[in-house]
């Protein structure tokens, strides 16, 4: 287990390194121009301007500006932006508020949708599961951002149950609804994965014996059957956890959560490279924790991908 | 005072409609009896609540008194923490503090806090926004070295400081505005610490304004209060012991928590909103701004080539039907534009531009008259708040005139540079607003290196010659009606084509009385009516 564990840390060298040098070179690419960005439609008087530029080596070739980011990101230095601030600061600054919402909404997900998915697994053909089947539809083919809107209407403003923006009321009243809204969206892909990944393992072979060695029904489900079943939904689980922490944008928008998504679009449209590059890099460096967390929790699970 | 923005206000996603109607929310923070009164602002996340660093923030309004502002009954400009501000020539000035002034933790104010605030602002490599500012002082390009070099001083040549009460300016040339300047945040004093301690002083702002700052949570609310010892309370209506900046990312989410009785005031409201308001919030919610201080314009630059003939400049003007789109896209919250500066200008003289009324028959017959245009008007635009708008521009000029109009939506900070550095492909779509009430606010875009002039690059003597002789008269009379001389030769050239004076909307509870408030919406001074 030791010797996997270390092999997967050393693949994930290579991926930072890749995704660091594309994001950094998409960033470069990128039009516009800080500088102009920085102040406005009054422009800084040339010199100034070429003070900043060399300050923050803007002037320097693309390798030359990307070797200076990853020797700082190897000491721990994310950069400070145009406005003087360190880059790692204003991420941290948000990545608590990021991380109680896809928590809570992955936490919440996780049950509505593993309850969904094996109730309908369980009574595949029957009625119980052709409403978890519409449901599930439902919630799949109704864009987020129209969910998130009425049920910022409903609850937040007509029935003032909690704020409809701002977190100004802390975890849980202030993340609830959007986690909800987060949850459900996604609680509609878990359950159809679970669902179909269980009727595929009731159906088996190794099912149907251990049904006839005489095993109860309560251990050939929990014991066997839903082992098994678990092995696509883990991954799924666990990249999505990754994912619900780069993704929840439009909702940071619509319920006036300060995240890391919203951080990413004003830094994109202002064009500030070393945020925006920070941001990704810890995004990625997250994903790559989350994907090696899988894979051992996989060798847990299945023993033979530990080979 | 509404920081120089070309683009207006980003407009979230239009697709974001509220699908419900929300029910009117009763009275907002409102404080029972005995209680301190509150009242909240839209805010968003500012860079800095130094007023030098961020000159057009709420926070830096309310937090900073300056040496003059406009009375708000009045509207005129007096002394605030000056006693007087003097000059024979209009390019030396003398400043007299007023006596006895200090800052929120009890340091005098003195003609130092002024001059140390004001070198650190114009220095360049500090990138401080309110470096532009600064232009018009002497020393200017001594700390803004134009090859780039590292400046050999770090103070203004033209400030000089006399005494603790006494301050001395001198200019580049004559400009009568200068008190106005004097009024904008950019030129706020600044305490000792903010110069011995300066990261300490960013998270913890000290300053000498009616409302003190409290905290700064980030992301989430700039909370002030209420400073008992603000001398200038005599102009001052300000209402709430405790001012609350609410920090959204989109004013949608603002608006929604206003409808749940979370917020008291908004501004810069889309008009998009405006009409969702109506029905929503009721009548009562929407402020309008009287003074309309922006415009709209599509300015052509004179380096484009085959944009250069004023009479195919008119041709193009005058085949828009700007009342028609101010009428319909606009529901009415704008109105067509008739001279290169808003109505609420001094200078502004009716009809100034007189090819800026809609009539195709003739602007078919100046499109001869100028040898017709085989070419295709490019229209380059944000490409994040002025798409419609300028659609539907582009579609009258196409059907009007019969010429090809091609539109170039662009990122605002990209369009930004490519104004600045002179690199647009043709004619450029944007909107306008002064920093203080001076028609030199407006008309210096066509002076020859004046403010704002890089877009167009137009250039004519006898125009900055009249721009010059106005901005140094200090009889208003006489300037204002240099100013309009001034904007009678630019017309006839037409490096921009005047469309629209937007209206500004703001939202408020029953709560927020907005009487005070002025054109830019200074939400420190409105009135508590709980």
């Amino acid at each position: 287990m030791l010797g996997y564990t270390i092999r997967r840390i050393g693949q994930m060298i290579p991926v930072v390194i890749g995704a660091t040098f594309l994001i950094y070179a998409l960033t470069f690419l990128m039009p516009g121009d800080p500088i102009a960005a920085l102040t406005g439609a009054r422009p800084l008087p040339e010199s100034t301007v070429a003070q900043i530029r060399q300050a923050y080596h803007l002037d320097d070739p693309f390798l030359v500006q990307y070797g200076n980011y990853m020797w700082g990101l190897l000491h721990g230095n994310f950069g400070i932006d145009f406005f003087g601030r360190p880059v790692l600061g204003l991420i941290l600054e948000r990545l608590p508020t990021t991380f109680a919402l896809a928590l809570t909404a992955w936490v919440l997900k996780l049950v509505i949708g593993l309850a969904i998915g094996v109730y309908g697994g369980l009574r595949h053909g029957r009625a119980g599961d052709h409403f978890a089947l519409v449901f599930t539809v439902v919630f799949l083919g109704v864009p987020g951002f129209v969910i998130a809107l009425g049920a910022q209407t409903v609850f937040g403003v007509q029935l003032g149950w909690v704020n409809p923006a701002g977190i100004s009321a802390g975890w849980p009243m202030a993340f609830i609804l959007p986690a909800l809204v987060m949850a459900f969206e996604a609680a509609a892909g878990l359950a159809r994965l679970t669902r179909t990944s269980l009727v595929g393992v009731l159906r088996s072979e190794y099912m149907r014996t251990a049904r006839a060695k005489g095993l109860s029904p309560r251990r050939v489900i929990w014991g066997h059957a839903l082992r098994n079943a678990m092995i696509p939904v883990v991954t799924y689980l666990g990249l999505s956890l990754a994912g619900m922490l780069g993704g929840a944008v439009i909702i940071e928008a619509i319920f006036n959560i300060p995240g890391i998504g919203g951080l990413m679009v004003t830094s994109i449209n202002n064009k500030e490279g070393t945020i925006v590059v920070g941001i990704a890099t810890m995004l990625v460096l997250v994903y790559l924790f989350f994907n090696l967390l899988v894979d051992l929790l996989y060798g847990v699970i299945d023993p033979r991908v530990r080979v | 005072m509404p920081k120089k923005k070309m683009f207006a206000l980003v407009a979230a996603s239009s697709a974001l409609m509220l699908m419900a109607s929300g029910c009117a929310s009763g009275a907002g923070n409102a404080a029972g009896a005995g209680e301190e009164s509150a009242l909240s602002f839209q805010l968003s996340e500012p860079k800095s609540l130094v007023p030098h660093e961020d000159p057009g923030s709420q926070v830096a309004m309310a937090t900073c008194a300056n040496l003059m502002e406009v009375n708000t009954e009045s509207q005129e400009l007096e002394p605030l923490a000056a006693t007087s501000v003097t000059s024979d020539d209009a390019q030396h000035w003398k400043i007299e503090l007023q006596d006895g002034w200090t800052f929120q933790d009890g340091a005098p104010v003195t003609a130092d806090s002024f001059a140390k605030a004001w070198n650190k602002t114009a220095t360049g490599s500090n990138a401080w926004q309110g470096n532009g500012s600064f232009t018009a002082f002497e020393g200017y390009k001594d700390l803004n070295p134009s090859d780039g070099s590292k400046p050999t001083t770090d103070e203004l040549s033209g400030v000089e400081v006399v005494d603790d009460q006494h301050l001395e300016v001198a200019l580049n040339a004559p400009n009568a505005d200068f008190p106005k300047l004097l009024s904008t945040s950019a030129l706020c004093p600044l305490p000792e610490q903010a110069f011995s301690d300066p990261e300490a002083y960013e998270e913890n702002p000290v300053s000498n304004g009616p409302y003190q700052f409290v905290s700064w949570n980030h992301n989430e609310e700039v909370v002030l209060e209420k400073w008992d010892g603000f001398k200038g309370a005599d102009g001052f209506s300000g209402g709430a012991d405790k001012l609350t900046g609410q920090i959204y990312t989109a004013v949608d989410a603002a608006y929604t928590d206003m409808t749940a009785g979370n917020l008291d005031m908004i501004r810069n409201v889309p008009a998009t909103m405006v009409s969702k308001a109506k029905s929503q919030l009721g009548e009562d919610s929407l402020y309008e701004v009287e003074t309309g201080s922006k415009q709209y314009t599509l300015q052509i630059p004179e380096y484009i080539k085959d944009l250069r003939d004023p009479d195919l400049r008119k041709a193009i003007s005058m085949s828009i039907d700007r009342e028609s789109i101010a009428k319909s896209l606009l529901q009415g919250y704008a109105s067509a534009s008739d001279s290169l500066v808003p109505p609420s200008l001094d200078s502004y003289e009716e009809g100034a531009c007189a090819s800026c009324t809609f009539d195709a028959d003739e602007a078919k017959k100046l499109l001869k008259k100028a040898g017709g245009f085989d070419g295709t008007l490019v229209i380059e635009h944000n490409s994040a708040s002025d798409q419609q708008l300028v659609q539907a521009i582009a579609k009258q000029i196409k059907e009007n005139l019969g010429i090809k109009v091609q539109l170039k939506p662009v990122l605002g900070t990209e369009l930004q540079s490519r104004r600045n550095n002179q690199e647009l492909d043709g004619a450029v779509f944007g909107l306008w607003g002064w920093s203080y009430k001076s028609p030199d606010q407006y008309l210096s875009q066509y002076e020859t290196g004046g403010d704002g002039n890089e877009t167009t690059g137009y250039s004519s003597k006898p125009v900055d010659k009249l721009v010059r002789s106005a901005r140094a008269s200090q009889d208003e009379a006489t300037a204002a009606k240099t100013y309009a001389e001034a904007e009678s030769l630019i017309v006839k050239d037409m490096p921009a084509i005047p469309l629209f004076i937007p209206t500004d909307f703001g939202l408020h509870t029953e709560c927020a009385d907005m009487k005070e408030v002025q054109g830019d919406l200074q939400f420190y001074r409105a009135g508590y009516g709980c």
